[in-house]
């Protein structure tokens, strides 16, 4: 097992953590926690990768991708609780019912 | 096996659990608690795999404002009547044997990206001293992809339009109902100078250093929610127009230099050499306003009063 | 030079056992006062510690009292958030005594 092994297996553990809960947790907040998750995953394939690319000499592309990552996260997150608070005082509810996906 | 491989066993399997536990606690309001453990941790990878700009980034933004925002949603929202969700034991099943094969999926074709050595960085070490600035991740950033993080500055003003239009701008109220206890008055006055230090400190050293002007419009960022949350929000104090400026000006100034360097001769966003340092510096500096005074707000719009109107009947 | 390095070691041991006590105290004790206690007590302490311990490796002054600062303002914060988390756990007990 190399340091990179470890982190690509957890980066996948996190992305499909993330998907299952968008998927399955009901509540907004969890929904939008899960795809954080998601994100969290994503930017740790991306730093593995340049971190195996030789620790000396990492690879500036991808930190700077991720940093800015970082940042756009929290912006859909607002929107995402934004939407949820607009749902919550609008129809009195915080999650998807199985109504709303047909 | 050697005691790093074991640190980054530790560090990853407290990573994945934490964000497991996150997503499926019981509570709403438990999870995002969780949640911003999962960030904190998330911070400690970074520093292991030798991005500190993004331990810093994350620590503010991931785990502090994404965590307080959430929280705050938790609070406002979290106790509504109960979503039914999948129920059904077999659905349940299912949906847990399908990502435990997308994961297997996913950690096979991770693992087995094919290595190679990116060009970049060696490009980079020859060139670096044309960007204007010695750090590389602030020379990518604002100089060699420019274009990139211009678009990225435009997704966060878009962020804030669009969370404006769907809720009004109350900046202000606490947590919890009454005054707000002198104890985190005194403290939010002794941390908001050393705040605006530090982002100023982190913002001059990212030339060199990792730095710039994600962290430290995270720094301010993270300042001015802990300011609404005291109800001494700077969002408060600014006109309407001077807020929009606020929002707008590190998207402006951006474009502006991008142009500047166009007429001197180059193509829009190509300044290299002796002014690249000044551009560099220019657009940062107004960039971290940005990102502070837009991160601020993401978090102010929509929230509602503290726990008094919770709980009235 | 070695002199340092033994210090740091041992320091650092004495700050993770304080850590570990604090970390032991949120699991085990039973509400949340005494787990606040546990944490911040235990905690600042054990963060001091390894601020000490860190101190011997800086190599200049500045780095030392950049370290020395984390810990000051660590040490505002936990003790801010004691104080609010502590207020808030009352007031919710008091509402449930009202309720009840």
């Amino acid at each position: 097992m190399t340091t990179f092994a470890i982190y690509a297996i957890g980066a996948a553990a996190l992305v499909a953590a993330g998907v299952h809960g968008a998927l399955t947790r009901p509540h907004l907040v969890q929904k939008i926690l899960s795809m954080n998750v998601i994100g969290g995953g994503v930017f740790l394939l991306l730093i593995a990768l340049a971190y195996r690319e030789g620790p000396a000499f990492a690879d500036p592309l991808p930190q700077a991708l991720v940093l800015t990552g970082i940042v756009v996260a929290v912006s859909v997150s607002a929107f995402g609780v934004a939407i949820a608070r607009r749902l919550h005082a609008r129809m009195g509810r915080s999650g998807l019912t199985e109504g709303d996906l047909e | 096996m050697t005691l790093e491989i074991l640190l980054d066993l530790l560090l990853m399997a407290a990573v994945v659990v934490t964000a497991f536990r996150a997503i499926h606690a019981r509570e709403i309001f438990a999870g995002v608690i969780l949640y911003i453990v999962f960030g904190l941790l998330l911070a400690l990878v970074w520093v292991r795999l030798e991005a500190p700009d993004l331990a810093i980034a994350e620590a503010a933004i991931g785990a502090g404002i994404t965590g307080a925002m959430l929280l705050d949603a938790a609070r406002q929202i979290g106790d509504g009547p109960p979503p039914t969700g999948a129920t059904r034991r077999w659905e349940r099943y299912v949906a847990a044997a399908a990502s435990l094969a997308f994961m297997a999926v996913l950690a096979v074709t991770f693992v087995t990206v094919e290595e190679r050595t990116a060009e970049l960085p060696a490009r980079l070490a020859n060139s670096l001293g044309e960007s204007g600035v010695e750090h590389p991740v602030t020379a990518v950033l604002l100089n060699y992809r420019a274009y990139d993080t211009l678009l990225e500055v435009a997704v966060l003003l878009a962020a804030a339009a669009a969370v404006l239009s769907l809720g009004e701008l109350r900046v202000s109220g606490r947590v919890a109902g009454g005054a707000p206890p002198q104890v985190a008055a005194g403290a939010t006055a002794l941390l908001t100078p050393l705040g605006v230090l530090v982002a100023a400190y982190l913002l001059l050293q990212g030339s060199h250093a990792p730095g710039g002007a994600f962290p430290a419009g995270a720094v301010l960022g993270a300042l001015g929610v802990l300011l609404t949350l005291t109800d001494n929000s700077p969002l408060d104090r600014l006109r309407p127009a001077a807020l929009r400026a606020a929002l707008a000006a590190g998207f402006g100034v951006f474009i502006v230099v991008g142009l500047v360097a166009m007429a001197a001769g180059g193509s829009f966003l190509s300044y290299r050499g002796s002014s690249a340092g000044l551009a560099v510096l220019l657009i940062e500096t107004f960039v971290a306003i940005s990102i502070g005074a837009t991160l601020a707000l993401l978090f102010s719009v929509g929230r509602t009063g503290g726990g008094d109107e919770r709980r009235a009947p | 030079m070695i002199f340092a390095d033994v210090v740091t070691g041992v320091l650092l041991l004495f700050g993770a056992f304080f850590f570990l006590a604090g970390t032991v105290g949120i699991v085990r004790f039973p509400d949340t006062l005494s787990r606040l206690h546990a944490v911040t007590k235990a905690d600042n302490l054990g963060l001091g510690i390894i601020v000490f311990a860190l101190v011997f490796q800086a190599n200049s002054i500045v780095a030392a009292l950049k370290l020395l600062l984390i810990w000051s303002v660590v040490l505002l914060g936990s003790a801010t958030t004691c104080i609010l988390v502590a207020g808030a756990s009352r007031r919710r007990d008091e509402e449930g005594e009202r309720a009840r």
